[in-house]
C-alpha cells in the first residue's frame, strides 16, 4: 500500500452494544401483531452491518464491547457470529473488538475461535496495533471481569503522531445515567492521549461526545424495548489526510421502538381521541421508514372523556390494537396502551355529598393515602404475586402489583370501572 | 333544585312548547301516544347535561337549529335562565344567544352526573322492573338491595357477578386453567426449551474433538480393509483357474494326435458338403425309378384312343336341333285348341243378329254403323228426359199456392173493417205522470194539517210560561236580545269582582286578628317596664354631647357659656350635669345591649303594629274601590237590558232565561215553516185536477166532479188504458192485409214462368226422338232400352271379329314348323325322312346327346399320353446333371472317387471340433485371470499348493469379516452422528426465538395481571362499600321504606324487617299483618316492583336531607299497577312531591283520573 492509498480515502464502521439475540421485551402477542416481521432482529441488524461494511468498501470494523448479553448462554449466537466475520474475511475487511461486560459474564467469548480477520483485543493492559498498510493504529482493551471499575484509559499508550489513531473502549465514560457505571474515563483523560478517533460503546444511545478528538457512542444497533426508541445503527467514519472528514450515522435497526405520547384535554369525545391516536401512529409508523415497529401508546391530559377511557381499557387495547393493524405498511405492534388522563372536572361537590356514590368515591380517595388500606388490598392479590415469574418482579421495567405506588395508580382504574358499570344501564331518562 | 320552566323551543317534533313547572306539587305531563313524552323526557335530560351527539331529535329542526330553554332554581332562591344548544363546545348559552361558562350549571346540579341522574333520580317501568328482578337475583340481601336502591342502580347483582367471573377467569391460586395460570406454566415450560434447545461451549467443543478423533481412526481401518481384500482377490483367482489350464494342454495334445501337421493336411470341408452330397445321390436314383414307369403306360393310352368315333355333322346342328324340340310342345297344344275356336266365332255373331231384329227391325247386322253416333249421345238424351218430371211438378205448385194466398187476404180486410173506437193518448198519459209525481198529495195535506193544530197549542202554552217580557207570537221573532257574549263578560266580571272582595275582606280579618295580636304583645311587653329604644339612646347622646360642647368651649376656649348652659343646670355644675348626662346615655346604651331581645322583640312589633294599620288603612281603600265598582257593574248590567224592555235577574239567571226565550223563538219559527208548507201543498192539487179534465174533455169524455185527486187519476187511467188497446188492434190488421197483396203477386208470376218451361221442354223431346227413328212420343224409359240394347249389339259383333283372328295365326305357325324339320332331316338324318315332323324331331334330339358322350372320353385320353410323355423326357434329363455334381464334389475334396467322400468328411470334422474347445476354454482362463495373460498364469500358477489355497482364503475373509467390517461401521456411524450433530449447531437462533416468544407470554401475564388486580380490587372494594353503608343506614333507611311499602301494597304487608339467611346474612323480609314473613322469594313479581319502588323512595328522601334536592322524573311506572296500588304510587308520589319536585310522564289518562283524587296539589301538562 501506498502512502497516496491511506491518505487519499479510508473508510472505517465503528458499532458497539450489539447483543446478539438479546430478547424483545414487553411484546406481547396478539393477532394482527407484526411477530414474523421482527423476527431475529438483532441478527438481522448485524446482518445489515455486515452488508454496509461491504458495500462502502470499509477497511475494518470496530467492535466496542457487548457483543452477547453476558446470561445468554446458547454458543449457537457465537457460531453465526464467527460465519459472519468469515463473511468479512471474504470481502477482506479486517475486525477489531473489545470485549464489554456483558461479554466479560458470558461463556460463548470463552469458547469462541474467530478467523484470522479477527483481532480480540487484551483483556490484561492495553494492545497496539499498527496497520501499516493504513497508516493506522489501533489501541484496546477488554473487559477481564463483568464489573470493571477502573479507568483502562489511563493505561492506553501516547498517540504516535505519524499515524491515525484509533481507541477502542468500552466505558461509561463519566457515568451515563441507565448504564452500569463500569471502566469511568474523563473526556479530558482522552483528549490527553493524542488519538485523534475514540470508538466507545457501552451506552445504548448514539452520542458525539467530542468531535476534536472525535470521541463517539455509535448506540446499539437494535432497539430491544421501549426504553431504546428511535433509529438504532452504527457509525460510519471517513479519514482523509489523516483527518476525519467525516462521521455519520448510518441506521442498521430492522424494527423500531416508539414511545407515541399524546395529550387528549382537547378532545372531547372516544372519537376524537381514535383520529389523535390513528394521527400518532401513522406517524410512528411512518417515522420508521418502512420497519415495522412497536408504540407505546401514551394517553394524558387532562379530558372530559377520563371515565369512559378508565372505565374499560380492554375495549381501548382491543380498539387501538385494531387500528394499528388496519394501518398497514410493515406493521404496527402495540407495545402497551397506557392512559394517564385527569378527569377535566373537579369532583370536590360530589365528595361531599353523603349517599352511596360519594361514600364508594371518598372510600377509594381514602385508601390512597392510607397505608395499611393499601396494605390490606395487597394482602387480596398476595396470591397472584406469588405465582408471578421472577423475571416480571425484576428487571429493567418490573412490575409488583403488591407495591402501594402500583397500587394508588390502579384505584383511578378501579373507580371510574366501578361507577361506569354500576351506572350503566338502558334506560329511558 | 327544580325546574321552573322547560321551553322545548326546537327539539324532537315540539316547536317552542313551553312546560311551566314553576307550582307546587306533584307534575304530571301527560300525552298520549306518538305526542313526543319521550322526546320531552329526552328534553329534559338534554337541558341539563347536552343534547346527544347522535341525537334522533333532528328531524324537524336541523341539528344546528336545537334549542332547550330552561329556568332552574335551588332552593336556596337561585335562578338561572339559560339555552342549550346541540354541539361539542360552548353549548351553553343565555337567553340572548351569549356563551355560557358550563359551570354556572354546578351548583345547580351538585355533582350529579349525567348517569347518577339517569339512575337515581329518574325511574321508569323497565328499571322498576328490573330493580324488582335485582331484589330477586340479591336474594334480598340488605346490602346490596339498600345500596342498589341508594344509586337507583338495578345491575349491582350483575357488576359483583361478572367481577368475580372475570378474576376467576385470569386467576385462581390453585388453578392451573385461568388464564394467568396457564400463562405462567407456559413461560415455565418455554424456558426449559431454551435451556435444552442452547447448546453449550463445551458441547461444542467436545463433538468437535471426537469428530477428529474418529476420522482418523476410520482412514486406518480402511487401508487395512483394501489390503486384505486384494490378496484373498489373488488366491481366489488362482483357485479359479488351475483346472482349466489343465484341460487346454489335453486339447492340445489330441490335435497332433489328428495329424494335423504331417505331410497330409486335412481338408476343411464346407459345413453343407455332406449334405450337398447326400442330395445328388438320392436325387439320381429317384429319376432313374419315374423313368421304368412311364414308358409302358404311354403305349396303353395311344390303342385306346384309337377305338373312339364321332358323328361331326349332328353335333355342329346341335343348336338348332335343340330349339326345334323346345317348339314340340307349342305346336301341339295350338293344333288342338283351333275347332273350338271356330264354333264360338259363329255362336256370337247369331246373337247379334237377333238383337237386332229386337230393336230395328228395318236394318241388317252389315247397316248397324250408322247407330253407333247414337252411343256417344247417350248422356245428353238422359238429362233431357230427366227434366220432364220437374218441370210438370212445377207448375202444379205454383197454381195451388196462388189460390190459397188469396183466400188469406180476404178474411184479414173484412176484420180490419170491423174495427170502430179510437183516439190520441198521449196528453192524457203526460198530464197523469206529473199528477202521480206528486206523491200521495190528500194524506201529505192532511197530516201537515194536523200538526200544524198542535204545534200552535204549544207555542201559546210556553209564551204564557215565559216571565219578564209581555208580548205576542208574531213579536217572538223579532225581539232583539243582548249576545250571550256579553253576558258572559258581565258574569266573569261580577265574579271576579266577588272574588276580589271576598278576598280583601279575608285579608282585612286576617289583619285585624294580627293587629290584635301585635297589640297584645306589645301591651306585655310595656308592661314589664319600659324598653330602651334606639331614639332613646339617640336623645341621650346628643344632650350628653351638647353638654360636652360646652364644657369645652368653656374649657379649652374659654367662652362664656353661662346663658346657654342655664339651659341645663339645675342645682348642678355644668360638669356635674355632664357626668350625669354621660351616665344617662351610658346606662341607656347598656340597656339597650342588654335588654336586646325585648329591645328587638319591641321594634318588630311596633314596625308590624304601623306596617298592620297601614294595610288596614289600604285595604279600606280597596273595598271602598271595589263597591264603586260594583255599583257601576250594576247600572251597565240594568242598560244591557233597557231596550227590550226587561227588568234583568243576575247575569246566571238571565242565561237560563235567554235558553228558555230561544227555545219559545225556534217553536215559533217552526210553526210558521208549516203553515206555508200546507198552503202550497193544497194549491198543487187544485192544479193537477184542473189538468186532468182538460184532458178528458179534448177525448170528448166528461170532467170528473170529484175534489180527490186520486179519484180523477183512476178514472183517467182506465179510459187511456181503453183507447191503446183498440189501436194496438187495428195497426196489427193493417198490417197483415198489406203483406197479403204482395204474396199474391208474387205467385201469379211463378205460375206463369213454370208453364212456359215445360211447353219448351216439349218441342225439343220431339225432334230428338225423330232423329233416333223412335215416336216423338216415346217416354225417357223407353229411350234408354234402346240405347241399352244397341250397345249389347255392338258388344257382341266385336268379340266374334277377335276369334278370328286368333284362328289365322294357329294356322301360320304350323306351316313354318314343319318347313323347317323338313331341312334337317334332309341334311344330316336322311334315314327319318319318312317320319312326321313331331316324331323326327324327337328321334334327332335323341341321336344328339350319344354323340356328345363319345367326344368327351376322347378328350380324356389325349391329356394323359401327352403327360407320360412329359414325364420321360423329365426323368432322363435329371440323371445327367446329378451324375455332374458328385464329380465335382470329388475333385473339392480332393478325393479319387465318389465312395471316398465319407471318410474325407468324418477328418475335417474332428479337426474343427477340437480347435473349438482350446478356443473356448483359453476364453474362460482370461475371463477368470482377470485380465492376466496366459502365459502370466502358467508363471503364477507354477508351485503353487492346491490344497493350501482355500484355507488361506478362508481365513483372509473371517478377518475382514468379523474384525476390520464392524470396526470400520462403527467408526463411520459415529463419524456421521458426530457431523450431525455439529451440523445442527449451525448457528441457528431457535434458543433466540424462544426467548422472543418467553418475553412475549411476560408481556401477557403483565397485562393480565393488572386486569386481574383491577378487578380483584374492584370486587373487594365493592363489597366493602355495601357493607359500610347498610351498616351506617340501615335502620332509618329501612323503617321508611317499611313505611312506603306497607302504604304501597295497600296495607297487604305491615311493614319490612332485616332477618337472618342460613349463612347468617341479613335478608331482607316482609311481615303480612299477624306477623307471617314473606321472603323476596315468595313476593309476587309486581310485590317486588313495589318493594324496589319502596327503597327507592326512602332512599331519595335520605339524600335529599344532606344534599340539594333534584327533581325526581317518573316515567309511566304505573302501568302494572292495579287501580289501587297505582292510586296508592301516585298518593307516595304526591307525597314526595313535598319535599322536592317530582315529574311523572305518562300516556295513560286512567293515570289523569286517578291524579284528581289526590290531597296534594297535582298540576297536569299536556303535550
Amino acid at each position: 500500500m501506498t502512502k497516496e492509498y491511506c491518505e487519499g480515502a479510508l473508510k472505517f464502521l465503528h458499532a458497539a452494544d450489539i447483543h446478539l439475540d438479546s430478547a424483545l421485551h414487553g411484546l406481547e402477542r396478539y393477532e394482527g401483531a407484526p411477530v414474523d416481521e421482527i423476527r431475529s432482529a438483532t441478527r438481522r441488524a448485524f446482518d445489515n452491518l455486515v452488508d454496509l461494511a461491504i458495500d462502502e468498501e470499509v477497511a475494518f470494523v470496530l467492535l466496542a464491547g457487548d457483543l452477547y448479553d453476558g446470561d445468554w448462554k446458547d454458543y449457537n449466537t457465537g457460531l453465526y457470529f464467527v460465519e459472519r466475520m468469515g463473511r468479512l474475511r471474504e470481502a477482506g475487511i479486517r475486525v477489531f473488538i473489545v470485549v464489554g461486560n456483558h461479554d466479560a459474564a458470558s461463556q460463548i467469548t470463552k469458547h469462541l475461535r474467530l478467523p484470522d480477520n479477527v483481532t480480540l483485543f487484551s483483556t490484561k493492559h492495553p494492545e497496539q496495533i499498527i496497520l501499516e498498510d493504513l497508516n493506522v493504529a489501533v489501541y484496546g482493551q477488554g473487559f477481564a471481569t463483568r464489573a470493571v471499575t477502573d479507568d483502562l484509559s489511563q493505561a492506553y499508550p501516547q498517540g504516535d503522531p505519524q499515524l491515525f489513531n484509533i481507541g477502542l473502549l468500552h466505558t461509561c465514560l463519566d457515568g451515563k445515567p441507565g448504564h452500569e457505571p463500569y471502566a469511568p474515563c474523563t473526556v479530558d483523560g482522552l483528549r490527553s492521549k493524542g488519538y485523534q478517533y475514540w470508538a466507545l460503546g457501552h451506552v445504548h444511545n448514539r452520542e458525539e461526545v467530542s468531535q476534536d478528538p472525535w470521541i463517539v457512542f455509535p448506540g446499539n444497533i437494535q432497539g430491544r424495548h421501549i426504553r431504546e426508541s428511535g433509529p438504532k445503527g452504527c457509525t460510519l467514519v471517513t479519514v482523509e489526510n489523516g483527518e476525519v472528514e467525516e462521521v455519520e450515522h448510518r441506521d442498521l435497526d430492522v424494527m423500531r421502538w416508539s414511545l407515541c405520547e399524546l395529550d387528549v384535554s382537547a378532545s372531547e369525545s372516544v372519537d376524537d381521541i381514535y383520529e389523535q391516536v390513528h394521527e400518532g401512529l401513522q406517524s410512528a409508523l411512518d417515522n420508521a421508514e418502512g420497519r415495522p415497529v412497536a408504540v407505546r401508546l401514551v394517553l394524558k391530559g387532562a379530558c372530559t372523556v377520563h371515565s369512559t377511557l378508565h372505565a374499560d381499557r380492554e375495549r381501548w387495547i382491543q380498539e387501538y390494537r385494531a387500528l394499528a393493524t388496519g394501518l398497514g405498511g410493515a406493521g404496527i405492534w402495540l407495545e402497551k396502551i397506557s392512559i394517564k388522563t385527569r378527569p377535566s372536572v373537579s369532583v370536590d361537590e360530589v365528595l361531599e355529598r353523603d349517599d352511596a356514590l360519594s361514600g364508594l368515591l371518598r372510600a377509594i380517595r381514602d385508601m390512597e393515602l392510607d397505608g395499611s388500606a393499601l396494605e390490606e388490598l395487597a394482602e387480596e392479590i398476595s396470591a397472584l404475586r406469588q405465582k408471578l415469574p421472577a423475571e416480571l418482579l425484576g428487571g429493567d421495567e418490573p412490575y409488583d402489583p403488591t407495591n402501594p405506588e402500583v397500587l394508588k395508580e390502579t384505584l383511578e382504574d378501579i373507580k371510574e370501572l366501578l361507577v361506569s358499570r354500576l351506572l350503566s344501564t338502558e334506560k329511558g331518562v | 333544585m327544580k325546574i321552573i320552566e322547560l321551553n322545548l323551543a326546537a327539539f324532537g317534533p315540539f316547536t317552542e312548547r313551553v312546560l311551566a313547572f314553576d307550582g307546587a306539587g306533584l307534575h304530571i305531563v301527560y300525552g298520549p301516544n306518538e305526542a313526543g313524552k319521550s322526546s320531552a323526557l329526552r328534553g329534559l335530560k338534554s337541558l341539563l347535561y347536552g343534547i346527544d351527539e347522535r341525537t334522533a331529535d333532528n328531524f324537524i329542526h336541523a341539528n344546528d337549529k336545537l334549542r332547550i330553554h330552561g329556568i332552574l332554581l335551588t332552593s336556596d332562591g337561585h335562578e338561572l335562565r339559560f339555552v342549550r344548544r346541540k354541539g361539542r363546545k360552548n353549548t351553553l348559552l343565555t337567553p340572548d344567544d351569549e356563551v355560557l361558562d358550563e359551570r354556572v350549571l354546578a351548583p345547580f346540579l351538585s355533582g350529579v352526573s349525567s348517569e347518577l341522574f339517569e339512575t337515581l333520580f329518574g325511574i321508569d317501568h323497565q328499571a322498576l322492573i328490573q330493580g324488582g328482578q335485582e331484589i330477586l337475583e340479591q336474594k334480598g340481601e340488605v346490602g346490596q338491595a339498600l345500596f342498589s336502591a341508594a344509586l337507583g342502580s338495578h345491575a349491582l347483582h350483575a357488576v359483583l357477578g361478572e367481577l368475580d367471573a372475570e378474576t376467576k377467569r385470569l386467576f385462581l391460586p390453585a388453578g392451573s386453567k385461568p388464564v394467568i395460570n396457564s400463562a405462567i406454566r407456559a413461560h415455565t415450560d418455554l424456558r426449559s426449551e431454551i435451556r435444552q434447545s442452547s447448546l453449550s461451549s463445551r458441547e461444542w467443543e467436545e463433538h468437535r474433538r471426537v469428530l477428529g478423533r474418529t476420522t482418523k481412526e476410520l482412514e486406518a481401518v480402511q487401508s487395512k480393509l483394501v489390503d486384505n481384500r486384494i490378496e484373498v482377490n489373488r488366491l481366489q483367482r488362482i483357485q479359479r483357474v488351475l483346472p482349466k489350464l489343465a484341460r487346454r494342454r489335453e486339447f492340445l495334445l489330441e490335435l497332433e494326435l489328428l495329424g494335423a501337421n504331417s505331410d497330409k493336411p486335412v481338408v476343411v470341408l464346407p459345413d453343407d458338403f455332406t449334405d450337398r452330397r447326400r442330395k445328388a445321390v438320392n436325387a439320381r436314383e429317384t429319376a432313374q425309378a419315374i423313368l421304368g414307369k412311364a414308358t409302358p403306360r404311354l403305349e396303353g393310352l395311344q390303342k385306346q384312343l384309337e377305338e373312339l368315333s364321332t358323328n361331326q355333322g349332328l353335333l355342329e346342328q346341335a343348336e338348332i336341333i335343340e330349339d326345334l324340340h323346345a317348339r314340340l310342345g307349342g305346336h301341339r297344344k295350338a293344333l288342338q285348341d283351333r275347332p273350338h275356336l271356330e264354333a264360338e266365332a259363329r255362336q256370337l255373331l247369331t246373337d247379334a243378329d237377333s238383337i237386332l231384329k229386337e230393336i230395328r227391325p228395318d236394318l241388317e247386322l252389315t247397316d248397324i254403323e250408322a247407330l253407333r253416333p247414337v252411343l256417344a249421345r247417350r248422356q245428353a238424351i238422359a238429362e233431357l228426359g230427366g227434366k220432364n218430371a220437374l218441370l210438370n211438378a212445377q207448375v202444379k205448385q205454383a197454381g195451388a199456392s196462388l189460390q190459397e194466398t188469396e183466400k188469406r187476404l180476404k178474411a184479414a180486410r173484412n176484420e180490419r173493417n170491423e174495427i170502430t173506437e179510437t183516439g190520441d193518448t198521449n196528453a192524457l198519459h203526460r198530464a197523469i205522470a206529473a199528477a202521480r209525481k206528486q206523491g200521495q198529495l190528500d194524506s201529505s195535506i192532511q197530516s201537515a194539517q194536523s200538526q200544524l193544530a198542535s204545534l200552535q197549542v204549544e207555542c201559546a202554552g210556553n209564551l204564557a210560561r215565559l216571565t219578564l217580557w209581555e208580548g205576542d207570537l208574531e213579536k217572538v221573532s223579532g225581539l232583539r236580545l243582548p249576545n250571550r257574549e256579553s253576558i258572559r263578560q258581565f258574569e266573569e266580571k261580577y265574579d271576579e269582582l266577588s272574588k276580589r272582595i271576598q278576598r280583601i275582606e279575608e285579608k282585612k280579618e286576617e289583619l285585624v286578628d294580627a293587629l290584635q295580636d301585635t297589640s297584645q304583645r306589645l301591651d306585655e311587653i310595656e308592661r314589664v317596664g319600659e324598653v330602651p329604644t334606639e331614639s332613646v339612646l339617640a336623645n341621650a347622646r346628643s344632650e350628653r354631647d351638647a353638654v360636652w360642647q360646652l364644657l369645652h368651649r368653656q374649657w379649652v376656649d374659654g367662652e362664656d357659656v353661662s346663658a346657654e348652659a342655664s339651659e341645663y343646670q339645675g342645682e348642678d355644675t355644668l360638669p356635674d350635669v355632664f357626668e350625669t348626662r354621660l351616665a344617662g346615655a351610658d346606662e341607656v346604651s347598656d340597656r339597650l345591649r342588654r335588654e336586646a331581645d325585648r329591645v328587638h322583640t319591641l321594634a318588630n312589633l311596633q314596625s308590624k303594629q304601623e306596617s298592620g294599620q297601614q294595610q288596614g288603612q289600604q285595604i279600606d281603600q280597596e273595598l271602598e274601590a271595589t263597591s264603586a265598582e260594583k255599583v257601576q257593574l250594576d247600572k251597565d248590567w240594568q242598560a244591557l237590558w233597557t231596550h227590550c224592555q226587561i227588568d234583568p235577574l243576575s247575569p246566571r239567571e238571565m242565561r237560563a232565561w235567554l235558553d228558555e226565550f230561544e227555545q219559545l223563538r225556534d217553536q215559533v219559527g217552526q210553526l210558521n215553516l208549516l203553515r206555508q208548507k200546507v198552503s202550497e201543498l193544497e194549491q198543487n192539487r187544485t192544479t193537477h185536477i184542473q189538468r186532468l179534465n182538460d184532458q178528458l174533455a179534448g177525448l170528448g169524455r166528461a170532467g170528473s166532479t170529484s175534489e180527490d185527486l186520486e179519484a180523477v187519476l183512476l178514472e183517467c187511467e182506465a179510459l187511456a188504458r181503453q183507447l191503446d188497446e183498440s189501436k194496438r188492434k187495428h195497426d196489427l190488421l193493417s198490417k197483415e192485409v198489406n203483406e197479403r197483396k204482395a204474396d199474391v203477386e208474387s205467385l201469379s208470376e211463378e205460375h206463369r214462368l213454370a208453364t212456359e218451361a215445360l211447353e219448351t221442354w216439349k218441342a225439343e223431346w220431339g225432334d230428338l226422338m225423330q232423329s233416333l227413328g223412335l215416336r216423338a212420343e216415346s217416354s225417357p224409359s223407353e229411350v234408354d232400352d234402346f240405347i241399352e240394347h244397341l250397345r249389347s249389339l255392338f258388344l257382341k259383333q266385336g268379340e266374334a271379329e277377335k276369334l278370328r283372328i286368333r284362328i289365322n295365326a294357329i294356322d301360320e305357325d304350323a306351316a313354318a314348323f314343319g318347313g323347317q324339320v323338313e331341312i334337317m332331316v334332309a341334311t344330316i338324318a336322311p334315314e327319318l325322312v319318312e317320319l312326321p315332323a313331331d316324331d323326327a324331331v324327337v328321334r334327332l334330339n335323341s341321336l344328339l346327346s350319344e354323340n356328345r358322350t363319345r367326344h368327351t372320353k376322347r378328350q380324356q385320353i389325349e391329356e394323359q399320353i401327352e403327360q407320360a410323355t412329359q414325364e420321360i423326357q423329365d426323368s432322363k434329363a435329371s440323371i445327367q446333371t446329378m451324375t455332374d455334381r458328385l464329380e465335382a464334389l470329388c475333385v473339392e475334396a480332393k478325393c479319387g472317387g465318389v465312395d471316398q467322400l465319407e471318410t474325407a468328411e468324418r477328418r475335417s470334422a474332428d479337426y474343427l471340433r477340437i480347435k473349438e474347445a482350446i478356443t473356448s476354454i483359453e476364453k474362460e482362463i482370461l475371463e477368470a485371470g482377470e485380465g492376466v495373460t496366459i502365459a502370466e498364469l502358467e508363471a503364477q500358477v507354477e508351485g503353487v499348493d492346491p490344497d493350501s489355497l482355500s484355507g488361506r482364503i478362508t481365513e483372509l475373509n473371517n478377518k475382514i469379516e468379523d474384525e476390520l467390517e464392524p470396526k470400520r461401521t462403527e467408526l463411520a456411524e459415529t463419524k456421521g452422528r458426530e457431523e450431525k450433530e455439529l451440523e445442527l449447531m449451525d448457528g441457528s437462533d431457535n434458543a433466540a426465538l424462544l426467548a422472543d416468544q418467553a418475553h412475549g407470554i411476560l408481556a401477557a401475564i403483565r397485562s393480565d395481571a393488572e386486569r386481574y388486580v383491577h378487578m380483584k380490587l374492584a370486587s373487594k372494594i365493592l363489597h366493602d362499600q355495601i357493607e359500610r353503608y347498610r351498616k351506617e343506614n340501615q335502620g332509618p333507611l329501612l323503617k321508611r321504606a317499611s313505611e312506603h311499602f306497607s302504604a304501597l301494597t295497600l296495607g297487604s304487608f305491615e311493614g319490612l324487617i332485616t332477618d337472618f339467611n342460613d349463612k347468617d346474612e341479613p335478608v331482607l323480609a316482609g311481615i303480612r299483618p299477624g306477623g307471617v314473613r314473606v321472603y323476596v322469594e315468595g313476593m309476587s313479581s309486581g310485590t317486588r316492583d313495589q318493594l324496589y319502588l319502596a327503597l327507592r323512595l326512602a332512599s331519595l328522601e335520605k339524600y335529599m336531607e344532606s344534599a340539594e334536592p333534584m327533581p325526581f322524573i317518573v316515567d309511566d311506572v304505573l302501568v302494572d299497577f292495579d287501580d289501587a296500588r297505582s292510586q296508592a304510587a301516585l298518593n307516595a308520589l304526591a307525597e314526595l312531591a313535598e319535599k322536592t319536585q317530582v315529574i311523572l310522564f305518562t300516556h295513560h289518562s286512567q293515570v289523569l283520573e286517578q291524579s284528581k283524587q289526590l290531597h296534594g296539589a297535582v298540576q297536569v301538562h299536556g303535550l
